[in-house]
């Protein structure tokens, strides 16, 4: 998904489940602000590189393929982006490298969405805004997984896209980097094939260029692991079950609702403004941010600002040593170790090692990177 | 990129240039040694491609080729291995096919970065054609023992040379307040 989705839509999603015009605009922030989190941004203003949620390019043809830096994309992917759905999936007659890569693929509805919201609840709107990133994400990447793999992310080169109508055409691809997508000629940019398993180019969905982050798109494909059958995305669908499974979770997280559960869609706070929704993720549209920033506006009366990434920087640098984790990108910082803690944590105990290791401090004390110091000692504050 | 992994291509690369120099110093039997080191590393990497049919891509579409390649490959590198009396003919169709395998897909990705307009076809072009250039000079001057030799000789010393280019580019990025 793209800051259309993950910054405008998500304030909609936000105002409509309840939280104050304020409140949306940080959580939206928030939300968008995962896709900024670099190592290298953090490092530009100080902070953490363990607080990282997402990569550059340049930081990912950086890394080193080995087993340390495979762990450490894995981290960031699977735990912000590529949420796996089943860490216990079972694979008939599969090496346990295989089962290990397989149980990554992301997809709605999976327990560790359930954990990543739950994990949320009674945190910090950042917190909140993370999960609703991680959420919406699952709808958008399934199929693929966040770590570097030939054999699940590759994909076959018989994509096409079904249309209104019920008419159909074949999409083509290149593999220019920064070149920009032809909605019009169905041609679209991807990364090129690597026959190395471990390649940096084999991480998500790569191969299938931006067709998973575009809501007006709906297209069929054949992904590498799933035995040669055929698989229909239905974006401008599933997006709309992530915007109303948005305002479900977040009314949770507000405390409207009692539990949690999976394949749970608000549908009545968003009943007025349905048909609204259905025609922006309809349209076909590189970006739909101007759409979702007016419908943003129809909803609760506000302009929202552009995106800014440098919004709270000042704040976070000029904070005393002591006090940054009470700014705005320290309580960021500190939900976003949370998440990425929880997540390496369950793919761990899952018995994969894909992630790295995960020692639990309830049951073993503190061990491991000593920047998670901050995030114990903020848990015990808590308690 | 850090400053360690910097330092350990830069040595990487000044090693392979003077490995080049000496094997160009002495030709004869820098036939046998290359033609040695090629049955080792097709054996090399048909088993690795084996190994990875029978731990991932049999569960893959179109895993198969990863299986066909990795035995064409390993059979390769054990008829290479066998044929070591004659490893002036081995080297020729080494060096020859490899430079004209990378002719073939520089030459492909250079018409189709021309079709997305991108101006990197004009280098790929050349690599191209450089590529060719080899080969036919290889096929060419066949019968003497040091031609072969100094193109594979050449082609190590090139790409130490982009080895140490890339260890001392600039790869941090800017960040503009």
């Amino acid at each position: 998904m793209q800051a259309d989705f993950h910054y405008y839509a998500t304030y909609c999603a936000a105002y409509l489940a309840g939280y104050s015009h304020e409140e949306s605009l940080a959580l939206c922030y928030s939300d968008q602000f995962v896709d900024c989190c670099t190592k290298t941004f953090l490092k530009s203003i100080s902070a953490t590189v363990h607080a990282a949620t997402s990569q550059t390019q340049a930081e990912l043809v950086d890394m080193r393929a080995d087993i340390i830096g495979l762990q450490d994309i894995t981290r960031i992917w699977a735990s912000f982006h590529f949420l796996p759905r089943d860490l216990y999936a079972k694979v008939d007659f599969a090496s346990k490298a295989y089962k290990n890569k397989y149980r990554l693929i992301c997809g709605p509805n999976g327990a560790l969405v359930k954990d990543t919201v739950e994990l949320a609840r009674g945190k910090s709107i950042q917190a909140a805004g993370i999960a609703m990133h991680v959420l919406a994400d699952t709808w958008a990447h399934q199929a693929f997984a966040g770590t570097p793999s030939l054999v699940i992310n590759n994909t076959d080169d018989s994509f096409y896209e079904y249309f209104p109508d019920g008419t159909y055409r074949k999409l083509s691809f290149k593999h220019s980097p920064g070149a920009s997508d032809d909605i019009r000629e169905g041609v679209y940019n991807s990364t090129v094939f690597n026959p190395s398993e471990n390649n940096i180019l084999n991480l998500g969905h790569g191969h299938a260029g931006h067709l998973p982050d575009y809501s007006f798109i709906k297209y069929k494909y054949m992904p590498a692991w799933d035995n040669y059958r055929e698989f229909l995305k239905d974006n401008p669908s599933d997006y709309q079950k992530a915007f109303c499974q948005m305002v479900y979770a977040m009314k949770y997280l507000r405390g409207g609702v009692e539990t949690f559960e999976l394949d749970t869609y608000e549908e009545e706070a968003v009943k007025e403004y349905i048909g609204r929704v259905f025609l922006i993720l309809h349209k076909r549209q590189l970006d739909a941010s101007r759409d979702w920033k007016d419908l943003a506006k129809d909803i609760s009366g506000h302009d929202i600002p552009d995106f800014d990434v440098q919004t709270y920087v000042e704040e976070y640098k000029n904070a005393a040593p002591d006090d940054k984790d009470e700014t705005f990108l320290g309580r960021f910082f500190l939900a976003a170790m949370a998440q990425k803690s929880m997540v390496t944590n369950k793919i761990y105990t899952s018995g994969n090692l894909l992630a790295g290791f995960s020692v639990d401090y309830k049951s073993k004390g503190f061990g491991g990177i000593r920047d998670y110091l901050t995030l114990v000692s903020n848990s015990v504050r808590n308690e | 990129m850090t400053r360690a992994r910097r330092i350990i291509k830069i040595i990487g690369a000044v090693v392979l240039i003077h490995i080049a120099l000496f094997l160009m110093l002495i030709p004869y039997l820098a036939f046998q040694l290359i033609g040695m080191m090629f049955s080792v590393m097709l054996i090399f990497y048909g088993l690795k491609f084996i190994l990875f049919y029978i731990t991932h891509a049999s569960h893959m579409v179109n895993g198969k080729w990863f299986l066909v390649l990795g035995l064409v490959l390993f059979d390769v590198g054990v008829f290479a291995s066998l044929m070591q009396n004659q490893s002036k003919l081995l080297m020729i169709i080494y060096i020859a096919g490899a430079h004209l395998i990378g002719a073939i897909l520089r030459l492909i990705r250079a018409v189709g970065n021309k079709k997305d307009n991108n101006p990197g076809w004009i280098i790929d072009c050349m690599q191209s054609i450089g590529n060719f250039i080899q080969v036919a000079v290889c096929i060419i001057f066949s019968q003497y023992v040091e031609v072969p030799v100094f193109i594979y000789c050449s082609g190590l010393i090139y790409s130490a040379i982009l080895q140490i280019i890339q260890a001392c580019k600039r790869t941090a990025i800017v960040y503009v307040q």
